[in-house]
């Protein structure tokens, strides 16, 4: 009777901290359950994962420190090998330092041949065309709920890909990073597609796909076409008088993701 | 644990109610936080053989202009949980020597806050933090100046059993609150048997502080019920607090603002981004805030981002209540804050000082002022009721 009581309780205490502490994609899927689709964001620098508190040396030589990276992804859409696309999602908040960097859906069975999403927050749902928007139309579980801290200001809408961290402003030094940057796009005309990215896959019940973007860094601070230079420029919160500097990081955001292998 | 106490534990519990009981134990320990490493009390005990409420529902009364909350489904409201949550929040028997209730360092006039700079336990002891006030938790994600409680039920574990504020185990203010005849007939109501527990006393003490809802102040009346008008000067200082910092012609975007939307909320809805920030309050860190929840470097120093919904009312001000009024808090702003290796990216003007002039700053704590609700510091449903 003890001795069953004990195992009950070993039994019944292991199966509480699995349950608890789990992570989701951990989690067998039963074999009749629909496909689960798993889509992971992770900060990279030169193939390098980058975490909140690590520090590398951008194009300009400055040494930088990332504290926050949070950023809208919308209109995300499975494209199927028959042609149909599904939209599996409006809205999502992916958030680098909550842990928040993993989306999950579950998805027809099926062949696919890719994946599509835009960055930033579609206007319909941004409510910048509307006088009477209110942000409370949003409950709190929500990606855009005023709970999340990303509603800019009463005119703006939402911040759309939020950057920030510390940098040193002598190349090479080793010391502490004095200086801290912020760049926060926001404005409808600041909203990108980032595209279509090429995977083929199979769906089959019972299984989870997945799909791992990487958000490279570099190609924030410098595309083919374009830099950023934290020596001269570090802030943009949506002015119009930087809406250059605005433009130009609304596209090289949207050009740093890359679909791992 | 003493064999008699284990025995009371289980006494009277058949199988399944074991189950459940061992089962919920476990969810509730196994990822718990034991922060202050020497307190294994704050942990929940489930006794009673259930916790979900039995009672009438109560619908919460949600401002039309603020987001729907998320109320666990293990701790819906009920009206007779909120009593009892009423009830339990003012008992003092809840301290060793019945001295303090949760509302001697929680008291209205201060928006559920307290009126100095660390709160006075039982014994005359003093909090090392500035007591929170309580303002719409029902949104809150994080507990605590350093967030280390996740839920409102977990926060309201720590209190009771604190050495410096109520120092009485659970055990005891469990078997306090089962030997009173008024309270078994509330837990009845609230819960479906008589049944005392940890978790009991905690789900209705949150229950209750759920519905402490504040949003009727003069701001919210004039913008939001088109009740009265903001002065001139209430409005400029709304109109600083969503502009951003800096002189355009050294600082490109700058607006001359106070650049408080960033942390505080840029929808004037619940008035803080409910994140951890240090906002260079010190060179040298201290306190180590959040950090010592993470062990994270870059966590060091920072702390949770307080609504300001009446933010004239819970002085002083910051985690150690350093400031005293509000014209010290935006003076600290005004200059910059302290560098130091943990300050928020958000503190653009380290170093060089926001440049707001005396009436900007006047301005500024005029809109603030006007974020004060009366009706809630004086809303009956909230009062001590013994």
């Amino acid at each position: 009777m003890i001795r069953n009581l004990r195992l009950n309780l070993l039994f019944i205490g292991l199966s509480g901290l699995m349950l608890s502490c789990n992570p989701d994609d951990d989690t067998p899927t039963p074999d009749s359950a629909e496909p689960k689709m798993l889509i992971s964001f992770e900060p990279n620098f030169d193939g390098q994962e980058v975490h909140i508190g690590d520090r590398f040396v951008n194009v300009h030589g400055c040494t930088v420190e990332l504290s926050n990276m949070k950023f809208y992804i919308s209109n995300l859409k499975l494209y199927r090998a028959n042609g149909d696309i599904a939209q599996i999602s409006d809205i999502e908040l992916i958030d680098v330092k909550n842990h928040i960097r993993t989306l999950d859906f579950e998805i027809p069975a099926g062949d696919y041949t890719g994946v599509s999403f835009d960055l930033g927050v579609p206007q319909e749902l941004n409510g910048t065309a509307n006088p009477d928007f209110l942000v409370s139309v949003y409950s709190q579980s929500h990606p855009l709920s005023e709970s999340n801290g990303m509603y800019w200001a009463w005119q703006s809408g939402y911040r759309f890909f939020i950057f920030e961290g510390r940098f040193d402003t002598i190349p090479d030094a080793t010391y502490d990073l004095p200086r801290t940057f912020a760049f926060h796009s926001g404005l409808d005309t600041l909203f990108r597609e980032v595209g279509f990215f090429s995977k083929t896959f199979t769906a089959a019940t019972g299984q989870t796909k997945h799909l791992m973007f990487s958000v490279d860094i570099e190609k924030i601070f410098a595309t083919e076409n374009d830099t950023i230079n934290l020596w001269h420029e570090r802030e943009f919160h949506g002015s119009l008088s930087q809406l250059n500097l605005g433009l130009r990081y609304a596209n090289n955001t949207a050009a740093s993701f890359r679909l791992l292998p | 644990m003493p064999r008699s106490y284990i025995r009371f534990l289980f006494s009277g519990l058949n199988r399944p109610h074991f189950a459940v009981l061992l089962l919920s134990a476990t969810v509730f320990i196994a990822c718990g936080r034991d922060d202050d490493g020497n307190n294994p009390d704050t942990q929940a005990r489930a006794i009673c053989s259930t916790n979900i409420a039995v009672g009438t529902p109560y619908e919460l009364n949600v401002p039309y202009f603020f987001p729907q909350p998320t109320i666990p489904a293990e701790n819906p409201l009920t009206v007779e949980g909120i009593e009892l949550g009423r009830h339990l929040f003012w008992e003092t028997k809840l301290s060793r020597n019945n001295a303090v209730s949760c509302g001697s360092c929680h008291f209205p006039s201060s928006s559920f806050a307290d009126s100095a700079p660390g709160s006075t336990g039982l014994y005359g002891d003093i909090t090392p933090r500035n007591s929170m006030a309580l303002v719409n938790m029902a949104w809150a994600k994080h507990f605590f100046w350093d967030g280390r409680a996740l839920t409102l039920e977990e926060q309201l574990l720590e209190p009771v059993v604190n050495p410096i504020e109520m120092d009485l185990s659970w055990k005891e203010a469990v078997a306090r609150m089962g030997s009173e005849p008024e309270y078994q007939n509330m837990f009845t109501a609230a819960f479906g048997t008589p049944c005392v527990d940890s978790l009991r006393i905690t789900y209705a003490m949150a229950q209750f502080i759920r519905t402490m809802i504040s949003a009727r102040s003069s701001f919210d009346k004039a913008y939001y019920y088109g009740e009265g008008t903001l002065s001139p000067s209430e409005i400029r200082g709304m109109e600083l607090f969503l502009a951003e910092a800096g002189d355009p012609e050294f600082f490109p975007g700058g607006q001359f603002g106070g650049d408080c939307f960033h942390c505080h909320g840029g929808a004037l809805v619940e008035f803080t981004n409910q994140q951890f920030h240090n906002n260079g309050l010190d060179t040298e860190i201290t306190d180590p805030g959040i950090g010592a929840i993470t062990g994270y470097a870059f966590d060091m120093g920072l702390f949770k981002t307080p609504t300001l919904r009446n933010i004239a009312l819970s002085a002083p001000y910051m985690h150690d209540g350093r400031f005293a009024t509000l014209h010290d808090v935006i003076a600290h702003y005004n200059m910059g804050g302290h560098p130091s290796p943990t300050i928020d990216p958000l503190m653009k003007m380290q170093g060089v000082g926001l440049g707001l002039s005396p009436q900007s700053i006047d301005d500024l704590v005029n809109f603030l002022n006007a974020l004060t609700d009366e009706e809630y510091i004086q809303n009956e449903a909230f009062s001590n009721p013994h």
